[in-house]
């Protein structure tokens, strides 16, 4: 990287070099007059999502399959839902290194598997509930299972003695279907993992995560 | 649930403060950080959270419009589910509550949400919200004592089918039906809008709501 030099510049590039110097030497000065204050932003060290990895070809009133039409044609399937998977995307906007527990609740609210990931600083991991949870975790396919996911994150440092917020999540279910003329598509829905105040999984007591970190190591 | 047991795992130094980090946790609690790090500063938990929900039966939506081969595109379906999940050790009752056009109620439902437990409604199914209106939904939590407690996060969805045209290899032509989906987040109210008559109103709903299922 080649550095300025000062006496070839036009007064205007001298007074950016100057300023950009500057801010390198003293670092960067946030305004607080005259413009809007940050009044937003949180972190939390626990995260809620859900995961839903039904596949029935009707949720309530909605159906995939056959227009009314042509359902007397009983020699064609219709759309078929074949399989799907919950992402849960993590990404650290922070500069410490965190590592994440990931646990899996069945729908009365019991953990069934659980799971960890690094997740550095600027890092966004990628963690698949059915494909890299439940099926390494119960040895068989996660598909009609349902229920709540959470996300507790610690210091890397200090695995599972140092609680520590810096992440936010994002989930994605995908659903592929296929009709009875050979096509596949993926459908998806995004919605984002929801933050819950550190006071809450301080009341939850030890022995949850207790429990979760046994699962997850 | 199995417990770990020390004396049949290998003794590598890996495994060995896996298992010293672990009986330390449970035996001293885990440690919040304060200092160096970033403070805790948000998550947040209402009673009240609310939700828009949209029934469908036309092909367009203001100017963005879908095929036209079929007159009767509303005879395609919808359905939009609401999904509670409760993060705290507190077993919660959620009513659940959709009105449309402003104060027109149209339909209640109970549910028990349990700790760490999931709970969904599928609200077309359950209250017939087949036409092109904007629905409004409501959910308020309390506690077995019968006091407002907040304690759950949820989650909409909306389910869209949609026809269209499909040939096989051999030539044969079917009609079928792709089911769509977007979802977003319940959002959370503020508890003195509750405070101000938003409680007592929906509580009052309690005799028209649904049972538990």
């Amino acid at each position: 990287m080649g550095f300025l030099d000062f006496a070839k510049q036009k007064p205007r590039l001298l007074l950016l070099g100057v300023i950009v110097a500057s801010a390198l030497a003293v670092g960067f000065t946030y305004t607080k007059f005259f413009v809007f204050p940050s009044s937003g932003g949180s972190l939390s060290p626990y995260l809620l999502g859900y995961y839903d990895l039904r596949t029935d070809d009707c949720i309530g009133a909605a159906c995939a399959g056959q227009n009314e039409d042509t359902q007397r044609h009983a020699d064609r399937a219709g759309i078929m839902t074949n399989r799907t998977d919950v992402a849960i995307d993590l990404s650290n906007p922070t500069r410490t290194v965190l590592r994440a527990l990931i646990s899996v609740f069945d729908d009365a609210g019991t953990v069934i598997a659980c799971t960890t990931r690094p997740v550095e600083s600027n890092d966004t991991a990628r963690v698949f509930v059915n494909n890299d949870i439940l099926i390494p975790f119960l040895g068989s396919n996660g598909d009609g299972k349902f229920g709540v996911i959470k996300v507790v994150t610690f210091l890397e440092a200090n695995i599972l003695t140092a609680v520590q917020a810096g992440v936010k999540g994002w989930l994605t279910h995908y659903v592929s279907e296929s009709d009875d003329g050979g096509h596949q598509l993926i459908f998806t829905r995004q919605s984002q993992m929801q933050q819950v105040p550190v006071e809450v999984l301080k009341r939850n007591s030890n022995a949850e995560l207790g429990t979760i970190a046994e699962l997850c190591l | 649930m199995k417990f770990l047991k020390l004396t049949s795992i290998k003794p590598s130094r890996g495994m060995a403060l896996a298992a010293v980090a672990v009986l330390s946790a449970l035996a001293v609690g885990a440690t919040f950080s304060t200092l160096f790090n970033f403070r805790s500063s948000g998550g947040s938990l209402s009673a009240y959270l609310i939700g828009a929900a949209n029934g469908r039966n036309h092909t367009c939506f203001g100017t963005a419009c879908g095929p036209t081969y079929d007159p009767l595109a509303g005879s395609d379906t919808i359905e939009v589910v609401v999904r509670l999940g409760n993060p705290t050790n507190v077993a919660l009752k959620a009513i659940i509550a959709v009105y449309r056009d402003g104060d027109t109620f149209r339909g209640c439902v109970q549910k028990t949400v349990d700790p760490n437990a999931y709970r969904d409604v599928k609200l077309v199914q359950l209250f017939g919200l087949y036409d092109t209106e904007d629905f409004t939904v409501k959910v308020l939590t309390r506690d077995f004592a019968n006091k407002v407690q907040a304690g759950v996060k949820g989650w909409l969805t909306h389910f869209t089918a949609e026809t269209f045209d499909s040939y096989s290899e051999s030539g044969s032509f079917s009609q079928n039906r792709f089911l769509h989906m977007h979802e977003t987040e319940l959002k959370e109210v503020p508890l003195e809008v509750l405070r101000a008559g938003e409680a007592d109103k929906l509580i009052a709903l309690l005799p028209d709501c649904l049972p538990d299922t």
